[in-house]
């Protein structure tokens, strides 16, 4: 298991998201430990909100319960937040799992089902209280990991909008950052003909004769091609101090691969970001929360960079044997379930298909298991899923 | 025994390739390859014969899997394999035992007709003419490690029609083949010298560039994605055999069902023997049989003919009685067998019946997996094996119309029945699915989607549906059809993938005669052993 400790919050702690009322029941109770200026929860107050949580999910999710019951975890049995039964991520992609009527939906969002095609793609659905949730999660990582010692930053994202691509939960919470710490310059980029590649070179050099700091967000990959492109025209940019640069996902078999190291390096030649402002972001489709490394977080605070992933405080994360879902032995390789008090909608905890390990200083993604990895000749679901005519 | 990453003949001239122990750069690649090549025609001129027989004594010699050496191997094997020793045992006297000279020159038979083609041109009484059937100049094998024991076969194919071999092995499993080539080598240097084996890595695509350029056949074995990448890499003239993956599955006829649910054995057609045969559960066991046959203190008996050979193997493999196994056995061997990690293994059998039918029969094929989880205890699952049996379990926990039965424990297999419409592949790791249908031909519209994905079908069915049956899965895209409890063991006759693998790699040569006169013109020029043959053959 790993978590990020009270004595990480170096930066401002949470404050409440733009002044709203918190609604009443579990997701005021939950929103106010998100957003708790100690930004830390013990085992104690985690466990006490995780059961809590769980107690309410079995209820309201008929599928879920379904699911707990097979396994024999009921909130009469379930002692502790390590044995609440986590929900496959595949099982979002045949599964509506949410926590309230059809009538309470008020977005969906999709994985983006790299894979079979659309009815291959997981869903998550989410309430108005579940987005209010997800959005006070989004804006107190970011103000801890992403923006400790900034207010605003021109924030350029290369991704859709969310009237683009409305299913895309990437580019809502990159809306609600631009909405929390972006400038009025701040902007999405890539529109129904692509990235808009001569706006954001225009964008680009302009902010950098400025002084407020750019923010770019978007795909990993994504940067990797918009980098290669620039550098095959000797294009580099020379941004203002406190740019800093967060990417997300991976790259396989959308861009050339680059080690992280690799990419930093790219970033840096061609944006003049410094050292230790390249942060990469986990997200998933079925986790309200992300989880950051501490690349921006330790370098301001004047410490060196683990390069872990950190979870926020109210997340936990462990890396277990996915058959038995009990923790491998420390340090060793494991496939990595998440826990979310976030997720108010949708099941808490999410066994995903990443391999990885967790250290004490945070955890890493080792790389994304597949039944490809199969030893054997015969074919694979995930062949056959391909293959299917 | 050795346990290099290559095997190179030891008489390369000087400076061919480098230690046995590194893998060859392009170059070297290419350097191996044509020294090869150019012993093409001093293996052509060893006849068949000695060919098969070099290749039956090796088989014989891995079936002796109390030798110190072939057992060091073997524990390699079940290390880098992930399987259990005794699996790798089993797999390895199964397909050693498919690998002696009668099926061998069967193989041959049922390929090209008449074995003489290869040794030069013969009589061939079809076209009243001389037919010569030549073999690449250097094949090229790609292999892998699934199934302990069987990258052999590359290696055979390519001897038997005469074509020097180099055959990549797979990084995951390197220990088999350059210890097989050396026990070629043991019993004829002559033969061996034909053949190397070498290690690459499947991002070094230097090295594989020059391995492709470098062979004029090649043999592969991977998933499909990767043999479309060979595809797409491979020289357009380089022709290829290359062996995807594919899936099995089994039909069982309500017949079959309702004698299976009453405790009665289930008889293939033409089987003898005791219907509650456990295979591998004898009183004398695998080890101890070939063992006593084949390496006992004092070697092989004396005397020990062939037959006696075979029949022991056979008995302590538990094969006598196979085919006649009570069906829930049959069916949970098919499942066990190398961990359902081959081709051949059934990802689902449909029972014809209904959904308590089914369970009934489940409940009785976990029930057999557990046993033979004794004598041939399951392999480590990996990671991603252990996420896609989850991410089953789960969706079954979600389906109110599945039943999940385990072989005592989640380690040991699972049975899962389920009502589907849509074939639904398992995540193997003895995972089977058992889905009832209401009649067999549902069953068959469940797979035909999936066309040249389909390999093996076991079926149990009345002999008076057998024909209909068997004609409708040929048709759909299966290639091979046996009795339950034998999917995973083939005889080299088998058309694997379809394809006549023997044939697929050869040339041959048709010299017409015509009037007698063009008939001695053509004995003349085919020398003296032609000439010797065509009177014999045709007076």
């Amino acid at each position: 298991m790993s978590r990020t400790k009270g004595s990480r919050t170096e930066g401002r702690p949470g404050k409440p998201t733009g002044g709203r009322v918190r609604p009443a029941g579990l997701a005021g109770i939950l929103g106010e430990a998100i957003e708790a200026p100690e930004g830390y929860l013990d085992e104690k107050q985690f466990d006490g909100l995780a059961l809590r949580l769980f107690a309410h999910q079995y209820e309201a999710m008929p599928a879920y319960r379904a699911l707990c019951n097979a396994r024999g975890g009921m909130p009469e049995t379930v002692r502790g937040w390590r044995a609440i039964p986590a929900v496959s991520t595949s099982l979002f992609r045949t599964t509506a799992f949410f926590a309230g009527s059809d009538d309470a939906v008020a977005a969906v969002f999709a994985t983006s089902g790299t894979t079979g095609g659309e009815t291959n793609r997981g869903r998550s659905h989410f309430s108005t209280p579940g987005l209010e949730l997800m959005e006070a999660g989004i804006v107190v990582n970011a103000r801890r990991m992403l923006f400790p010692d900034i207010d605003r930053s021109h924030i350029l994202v290369l991704a859709p909008s969310p009237e683009l691509a409305p299913q895309m939960i990437m580019a809502w919470g990159m809306d609600r950052l631009i909405r929390h710490f972006g400038t009025p310059e701040s902007r999405f980029l890539i529109g129904r003909s692509g990235l808009d590649v001569p706006l954001l070179v225009d964008l680009l050099g302009r902010f950098s004769k400025g002084t407020t700091p750019v923010t770019l967000i978007g795909a990993s990959f994504g940067f990797v091609n918009l980098i290669e492109g620039f550098r095959s025209k000797g294009i580099a940019f020379a941004l203002p101090p406190g740019s800093r640069t967060m990417d997300a996902g991976g790259f396989k078999g959308k861009s050339r691969v680059l080690t992280r190291a690799e990419l930093r390096t790219w970033i840096s030649e061609t944006f003049g970001i410094a050292d230790g402002h390249a942060v990469n972001l986990l997200g998933m489709t079925e986790l309200a929360s992300q989880f950051y490394d501490d690349g921006v977080e330790a370098t301001v605070a004047g410490r060196v960079p683990c390069g872990l992933k950190q979870n926020p405080p109210w997340t936990r994360t462990r890396a277990v044997d996915p058959l038995t879902l009990e923790d491998v032995p420390a340090g060793s390789d494991g496939v990595l379930l998440h826990l979310d008090l976030a997720n108010l909608d949708t099941p808490m905890a999410v066994l995903t298909d990443d391999l990885g390990v967790c250290r004490p200083d945070g955890f890493e993604v080792l790389g994304r298991l597949s039944s490809d990895d199969s030893r054997g000749c015969s074919l694979t679901i995930d062949e056959l899923t391909r293959s299917r005519p | 025994m050795t346990s290099s990453l290559c095997w190179y003949p030891p008489d390369l001239p000087p400076g061919t390739v480098g230690s046995r122990r590194q893998s060859p750069d392009g170059a070297t690649i290419s350097r191996l390859a044509g020294v090869l090549a150019g012993r093409k025609p001093a293996l052509a001129a060893i006849p068949l014969d000695r060919i098969v027989q070099v290749l039956h004594e090796a088989s014989l010699a891995w079936m002796d899997i109390r030798n110190p050496g072939i057992r060091h191997t073997l524990e390699r094997i079940a290390r880098s394999t992930g399987m259990s020793m005794p699996m790798v045992e089993r797999a390895t006297v199964h397909e050693m035992e498919s690998s002696l000279a009668p099926d061998l020159m069967a193989a041959i038979r049922n390929e090209i007709g008449n074995p003489d083609y290869l040794d030069g041109f013969a009589y061939n009484p079809h076209s009243d003419g001389m037919t010569i059937a030549v073999g690449p100049k250097l094949v090229g094998g790609i292999v892998s490690s699934n199934i302990p024991a069987l990258p052999h076969l590359t290696v055979m194919r390519s001897l038997i029609v005469k074509a020097p071999c180099i055959v990549k092995t797979s990084v995951s499993e390197p220990d088999f083949l350059p210890a097989y080539v050396q026990t070629l080598h043991e019993i004829d240097p002559e033969v061996a010298r034909c053949v190397a084996v070498v290690s690459f890595g499947r991002e070094d695509e230097e090295a594989l560039q020059a391995f492709l350029a470098s062979v004029d056949f090649l043999i592969a074995y991977g998933g499909r994605e990767a043999m479309e990448a060979l595809r797409a890499k491979k020289p357009a003239r380089l022709r290829a055999l290359l062996h995807g993956h594919r899936l099995g599955f089994a039909l069982v006829a309500g017949s079959e069902l309702r004698k299976a649910l009453e405790g009665g054995g289930y008889r293939s057609p033409g089987s003898g023997g005791s219907p509650d045969r456990m295979p591998g559960a004898t009183g004398t066991g695998l080890r101890s049989a070939v063992g006593r046959y084949l390496s006992a203190p004092g070697g092989r008996p004396a005397g020990a003919g062939l037959e006696q050979i075979l029949d022991a193997g056979r008995e302590a493999l538990g094969l006598v009685g196979v085919g006649s196994l009570e069906l829930p056995l049959a069916l949970a061997y098919d499942a066990v067998l190398f961990d359902q990690e081959a081709c051949l293994a059934p990802h689902v059998i449909f029972v014809e019946g209904t959904f308590d039918q089914a369970c009934g029969l489940a409940e009785r094929i976990a029930g057999r997996m557990e046993r033979l989880a004794d004598d041939l205890p399951p392999g480590t699952r990996t990671l991603a094996q252990r996420l896609s049996v989850r991410q089953e379990l789960d969706m079954l926990a979600l389906d109110g119309r599945s039943r999940v039965f385990f072989a005592g424990s989640i380690e040991r297999g699972i049975v899962a029945v389920q009502e589907c419409e849509v074939f639904r592949p398992s995540p193997l790791g003895r995972f089977v699915r058992v889905v009832p249908v209401p009649d067999l031909l549902r069953a068959l519209e469940h797979v035909a989607p999936l066309g040249d994905l389909l390999q093996n079908a076991a079926v149990a069915a009345p002999d008076d549906r057998r024909p209909v049956l068997e004609r409708a899965l040929a048709d759909l895209g299966v290639c091979r059809i046996c009795p339950p409890g034998n999917m995973g063991t083939p005889t080299m006759m088998w058309h694997h993938d379809g394809h006549p693998c023997i044939s697929a790699m050869l040339r041959f040569c048709d010299a017409e005669t015509r009037g007698g006169m063009h008939k001695r013109l053509l004995a003349r020029r085919a020398g003296a052993g032609a000439a010797a043959r065509l009177k014999k053959l045709i007076g």
